[in-house]
């Protein structure tokens, strides 16, 4: 494949799903400096896989793929190396946020979804935009089965904190 | 307590397809390296004006305070000299730097390329400047053991220089640590401007 191939292929990608990998940034990244840091790595990795994508999945599977493990794989990182020495003078954003949310309860939606492990975190994004559990489990590297066991359980958790949410009257 | 189903939070999340969350400043990257450029090049101007003062500023009080007490020696001559000549070596350092800024092109990978020329530059100095210090520490002991001996002087020297080596060692790793900083955000670039 050329060059000029692959960032054609690259560009169509990020113009057409920069809304699934900007759901995995936020749900993996909390500070504006880290979602563009992630952003800029996940990017980096889409670039990098267009030579390899066979046509055997849909490219948003193919994509969410990279992103989450890329995602996890930053967030280990991230979680390991966080000593309060990342003082890069980031004077802009790469990622300009959206004041308005669509749906205020969205805002959330994330800070649930944050709060489960990476994994877990990885499955709710794949559950909420409609993957199946076959899918989710070949993106993963987990059974089928597990998949169904934890989807189980984070419907249930999400259910629950969601009457918590209504409670408090937010 | 009232809960909602899982299809009114997948309604939620749904929300966002018709308005992104975010939108990419495709200019934001080129603006942070500038600013990188610029903090780099600040830090350079600045540690060569110190470098410069102090080493023409304490020769000039030495020679003084020499000529006062009339007490000078070969030793404090050979010092001032010394830092003369290291203030000249600064200048010549600074005046060739500035030579090549206008060498680097203005696109994100050229910006880059300047800054990092910068913190190449700042790293080399701050190493020289660590080994210097021992011709200086020498002299400046050689110095005084020549006129007198005075115990809470040397002592107070010895705390000195030593603090000063500690701080100077710290500095350059700091620089070390800003320049592979900046030649890994190098690497991404490469491929990137290719994207």
């Amino acid at each position: 494949m050329t060059k000029a191939g692959q960032n054609h292929i690259f560009e169509s990608w990020l113009k057409e799903y920069k809304l699934l990998l900007f759901k995995v940034v936020r749900a993996y990244a909390f500070t504006a400096d880290d979602q563009d840091d992630l952003f800029q790595d996940i990017a980096l990795q889409v670039w990098r896989s267009v030579p390899n994508f066979r046509r055997e999945a849909a490219v948003s599977t193919w994509l969410y793929r990279i992103a989450l493990n890329t995602a996890i794989k930053w967030s280990r990182k991230e979680r390991k190396h966080h000593d309060g020495r990342n003082t890069i003078e980031h004077t802009t954003h790469i990622l300009i946020e959206n004041a308005d949310l669509p749906d205020e309860r969205l805002e959330w939606l994330y800070t649930e979804i944050s709060k489960l492990n990476e994994i877990d975190r990885s499955l709710t994004l794949l559950l909420l935009d409609g993957f199946s559990y076959r899918e989710m489990s070949q993106m993963l590297g987990i059974s089928e089965s597990n998949v169904g066991v934890k989807i189980n359980r984070i419907k249930k958790l999400l259910i629950a904190k969601s009457g918590k949410y209504d409670y408090h009257g937010i | 307590m009232i809960t909602m189903e899982f299809d009114d939070i997948k309604k939620i999340w749904d929300s966002q397809d018709h308005r992104p969350l975010y939108a990419i400043d495709e200019r934001a990257l080129h603006k942070r390296i500038v600013a990188k450029k610029n903090r780099s090049r600040h830090i350079a101007n600045k540690s060569e004006i110190i470098l410069m003062v102090t080493n023409l500023l304490a020769p000039t009080l030495i020679l003084i305070i020499d000529k006062i007490k009339d007490n000078g020696n070969y030793f404090s001559y050979i010092l001032a000299t010394l830092m003369v000549a290291t203030a000249g070596f600064i200048l010549y350092s600074r005046m060739q730097r500035k030579r090549t800024e206008n060498q680097f092109n203005r696109s994100m990978l050229g910006d880059l390329d300047h800054a990092i020329a910068n913190a190449i530059y700042q790293v080399r100095l701050s190493y020289i400047m660590r080994w210097y210090m021992a011709p200086v520490v020498l002299l400046c002991f050689l110095s005084v053991w020549d006129k007198e001996i005075s115990i809470p002087l040397i002592l107070f020297m010895a705390v000195f220089f030593t603090a000063a080596f500690f701080a100077g060692t710290w500095e350059h790793r700091w620089y070390t640590r800003r320049k592979q900083s900046l030649e890994a955000l190098r690497e991404k670039l490469i491929h990137e401007e290719m994207i």
